[in-house]
């Protein structure tokens, strides 16, 4: 409160008692016409660097949390999968494959809204890296390349029940790729946005006050 | 001593400043996981966000109604600019040449860490 005062009347020249530190003054308006003059030292500066921190920490807690912990998703994305393509390998007439396709593409919306409602929060998009993408781009190569490919050597091999093979197969690529895609998608999130130092919590730093 | 530009009365107090930062990291969070992160009360939560609402620095975004109401806090551009300027302007302080030190001593750090 010394200080402050000090820094109040002294504009910051005989800085703060306690430390010895000149205190640096800063002169900000806000508003209409809001005159404030708030004393922060280097230290005080500092601390509120480290106060910054925290709060990202539980962002990026909740994303890596939602990323590994949510599998019940993914399962689903994977039936839904496996039926579309059982359903499409069935020869049904062209209007029966659109209302198929239709009703996939209805069921992954509603998937991803139904996983929206219950996100409690997004990282904003300048956060993400190009693995972000990559993963995206390499989870269609990978389920397309599947498709096409069990496709072919079904009917190369004229196996029975080929579109039940191809199903499964595509599901099961789809499975063993989104697991290890996404953890590497967000390996990098948190280091890349806040460093790789341990951080503090808000409770730590104002016992430490 | 020169002024840092970009700092910022409204979102320097260590509340205010840590709503700000967290919101800075998402597109939006919702009212539970600020209140949550952050260790804060309804009506405390509340109060801070009005402020900076008031300021233009966030958006609150009611949906849906009952049971089923939530309450989504973006910030906005200009908070964000706001922010990074605050930031910005820490940034500046602490490292700024002077007839002062300009960091704090090593075991100050190590304190300020624990």
């Amino acid at each position: 409160m010394l200080a402050f005062l000090v820094g109040k009347l002294d504009g910051g020249a005989l800085g703060d008692l306690g430390t010895g530190r000149a205190t640096r003054p800063v002169r900000h308006v806000y508003g209409e016409a809001k005159d404030m003059t708030t004393p922060v030292d280097a230290e005080q500066a500092w601390k509120d660097l480290q106060r910054i921190r925290v709060p990202q920490e539980r962002v990026y807690d909740e994303v890596e949390r939602c990323a590994q912990g949510d599998q019940r998703s993914t399962y689903v994305t994977a039936a839904l999968m496996w039926l579309f393509l059982a359903g499409y390998g069935l020869k049904l007439p062209p209007w029966g494959s659109f209302l198929m396709l239709a009703l996939y593409i209805g069921a992954l919306v509603a998937l991803g809204v139904v996983y929206s409602r219950r996100t409690r929060v997004r990282l904003h998009r300048s956060r993400y890296t190009w693995r972000s993408f990559a993963s995206f781009l390499a989870g269609g190569v990978v389920s397309g390349g599947t498709i096409v490919l069990t496709n072919f050597l079904t009917e190369r091999l004229a196996l029975p029940y080929g579109n039940l093979i191809q199903a499964t197969v595509s599901a099961g690529a789809f499975l063993l790729f989104v697991g290890p895609a996404n953890r590497w998608a967000i390996s990098r999130l948190r280091s890349r946005a806040l460093g790789d130092r341990s951080p503090t919590t808000v409770h730590e730093e104002e016992t430490d006050r | 001593m020169s002024t840092p530009s970009g700092f910022d009365e409204l979102i320097h107090p260590s509340t205010r400043l840590s709503v700000v930062a967290l919101l800075a990291a998402t597109e939006w969070a919702d009212f539970p996981f600020i209140r949550d992160s952050l260790s804060l009360s309804d009506s405390a939560l509340s109060k801070q966000l009005h402020t900076l609402e008031e300021a233009g620095y966030l958006e609150i975004q009611k949906e849906g109604g009952g049971r089923k109401r939530r309450t989504k806090v973006r910030l906005t551009a200009r908070g964000r600019t706001a922010f990074e300027g605050h930031v910005a302007a820490l940034r500046a302080i602490v490292e700024g040449a002077g007839p002062a030190p300009v960091r704090p001593a090593p075991h100050e750090h190590a304190e300020a860490g624990r």
